[in-house]
């Protein structure tokens, strides 16, 4: 069970009476879990699922909190995959709260030994509890820790070996975190697993002023840039094609923007599936 | 027994006032579903913000304690015949 | 070195503290969502309060608040049920006294509108229930004691209806409140004294028989008739046990 090997979009609650209406011409769409605990919004996305396949992207279960994952959250979030059967599920390479704080953002891991089996060991149970592999993104950062050891592609590589698990490839935080730490892209993308990555993210970023300037910012609020796009067409040669997905989640653009996006993800796609036939 | 029976009678009568009454959904008279759209219900999906997808992201910084002039309130309090605050009550 | 939970606690309090040293822009950037989005989460859940208190004003106590009291889940749809008893112990209450109990309100119907809507039960199904049912409440069900101006205060508001807000004389008369997802939608209605009791205990637990104590028979049928026409139970559990201990 995997989406298509083609381009679909992110739904976002704006967009969902506009959606239902025109079913649109599209792949798959991902939506963020936790927005469908709430019953309305579920509502509507039993059937979305009816005409499409649904992929569940989780933004609050907090993989990497040394105090381990909520197990009320796990349980939400099982209850969700058993009503709409996903596709893919997945989360970040992340923390959001410790000691039972969440803090509702994609906090930087430390990337060291001890990190490295605390993350696997959520991940492990999430797959027992889920019943099935999940995937893992790489997080947009904006600071690193001292103590970190481990380059974060071959954590993500450790990660996949130790649990099976496979990875989102988000070709906007690689951007994002090479501008921000100094890191070759390229390089990069190379060291991943490139049999477990099974999705790509593409997004918009802005660049920092005042207080944050000098950063690129992971923002989805505007069109992807153009060297994203020249990156993911370098993923493409470097791991080869995978189901892609457009993120956008402020200034909700109308849905055909979003779908234009998806089909120029969805041309290059093609065209890397051809040329790696012809090769 | 008394007991049992007891339950049964109430049981029996309520099930009586119930069947018979008007439904109230049915009378929708209540206000409810014109405040409903205040809440934003499938309009903005609230975890979506986790995702690193601030707008303001890059603007302010977040601000330091709230200076004390900030925590009085300026909105529809004020239109409250006598609800209106005199700066020092609130500090 | 630091351990990983060593580390993650000091960078939580160093995220949540309510100054810090935001010369490093990456501190800048993890601060900022987290306001953001927290803030957004509570704008979303208290739309009164917000326009009750202006932008600025609920920033400000909004800011006080996830400081004080973060999420404790990974769904802000359940952050902000201790908004309410936050701004009830703030400064503004003295000013304000309606001002918690219409957080309350928003609250509640925040709660509401989120919750699934459960199956209803029907006269034919109470039949077979016992002396010792207990009685399921819908999800989206809350029952709050309120003062008589915070009601219509929170409905003028969301109504923006100036020239009501204006008739608002304040009264701290307590009323009883249920609010709940009803067929069609949020439904809010008052409800007297007696009939708040009766359904409180059914809602905590206590068997038909000990909420009904005290009330005679006439007094509890209709106590329950109302409860079932306003579609506040979804069902019931027989316990099975044998005898109850008297009221």
């Amino acid at each position: 069970m995997a989406p298509p090997v083609s381009a679909g979009i992110g739904l976002r609650l704006p967009h969902h009476a506009t959606f239902l209406a025109s079913k649109p011409d599209t792949g798959w769409v991902e939506v963020h879990s936790e927005n469908y605990f709430s019953a309305p919004a579920l509502a509507v996305l039993t059937r979305v699922r009816e005409d499409y396949p649904v992929s569940l992207h989780g933004v609050g279960l907090s993989l990497g909190s040394a105090d381990g994952v909520d197990a009320a959250h796990l349980a939400r979030l099982r209850a969700l995959a058993e009503r709409i059967e996903p596709v893919l599920v997945s989360e970040h390479l992340a923390w959001t709260g410790v000691n039972g704080v969440h803090l509702a953002d994609l906090l930087p891991l430390p990337l060291h030994e001890d990190s490295l089996t605390l993350f696997c060991r959520n991940v492990e149970r999430t797959q027992e509890a889920l019943k099935r592999r999940i995937l893992v993104e790489n997080p947009s950062t904006y600071l690193r820790f001292p103590e970190s050891t481990i380059p974060e592609p071959e954590f993500l590589t450790e990660l996949t070996r130790r649990t099976g698990c496979g990875l989102i490839c988000d070709i906007n935080n690689i951007h994002v975190g090479a501008h921000n730490h100094g890191w070759n892209a390229h390089t990069y993308l190379r060291a991943l697993p490139a049999a477990a990555v099974a999705e790509y993210h593409l997004a918009g970023h802005m660049a920092g002023d005042g207080a944050t300037a000098g950063l690129l910012l992971d923002t989805h609020d505007r069109e992807i840039a153009e060297p994203v796009w020249a990156l993911f067409e370098d993923a493409l040669s470097i791991i080869g094609p995978r189901p892609a997905m457009i993120e956008r989640d402020a200034h909700l653009p109308p849905l055909a923007d979003l779908l234009a996006e998806a089909w120029k993800a969805q041309t290059m796609l093609e065209r890397s599936a051809a040329n790696a036939l012809a090769a | 027994m008394e007991r049992r029976n007891f339950a049964a009678k109430i049981l029996a009568a309520a099930a009586g006032i119930a069947a018979v009454a008007t439904p109230i959904a049915a009378n929708a008279q209540t206000s409810g579903a014109k405040l409903e759209k205040c809440y934003g219900i499938n309009a903005i999906g609230r975890n979506d913000c986790a995702a690193g997808t601030h707008s303001c992201a890059g603007q302010a910084t977040m601000a330091r304690d709230p200076a004390s002039f900030v925590l009085l309130p300026t909105g529809d309090c004020s239109k409250i015949a006598g609800g209106s605050l005199t700066p020092g009550k609130a500090s | 070195m630091l351990s990983l939970l060593e580390r993650q606690q000091a960078f939580q309090a160093m995220l949540l503290a309510s100054s810090s040293d935001e010369r490093q822009a990456g501190i800048a950037v993890y601060r900022n969502n987290i306001r953001a989005a927290l803030t957004l989460a509570l704008r979303l859940s208290f739309p009164a309060i917000l326009r009750l208190l202006g932008e600025d004003c609920f920033r400000a106590h909004a800011a006080r608040f996830i400081c004080a009291q973060p999420p404790r889940e990974g769904d802000l749809h359940l952050y902000g049920d201790a908004f309410a008893a936050a701004l009830a112990g703030s400064p503004l209450a003295a000013a304000l006294p309606y001002l918690a109990d219409v957080a309350r309100l928003d609250w509640a119907a925040h709660r509401a509108l989120h919750a699934p809507l459960a199956a209803l039960l029907t006269p034919q199904a109470l039949r077979a229930a016992q002396g010792d049912s207990v009685f399921v409440a819908q999800p989206s069900l809350s029952r709050l004691t309120l003062r008589r101006d915070a009601r219509a205060i929170w409905t003028a508001v969301l109504e923006q209806d100036d020239a009501a807000l204006a008739r608002i004389v304040p009264d701290p008369g307590e009323i009883h409140v249920m609010v709940m997802r009803g067929l069609g939608g949020l439904e809010i209605f008052e409800v007297s004294p007696e009939i708040f009791a009766f359904a409180g205990a059914l809602v905590q637990g206590l068997t038909l028989e000990q909420a009904c104590a005290g009330m005679g028979d006439a007094e509890a049928a209709e106590a329950l008739g109302l409860c079932l026409t306003r579609n506040l139970f979804t069902g019931f559990t027989p316990t099975g046990r044998e005898e109850l201990p008297c009221p």
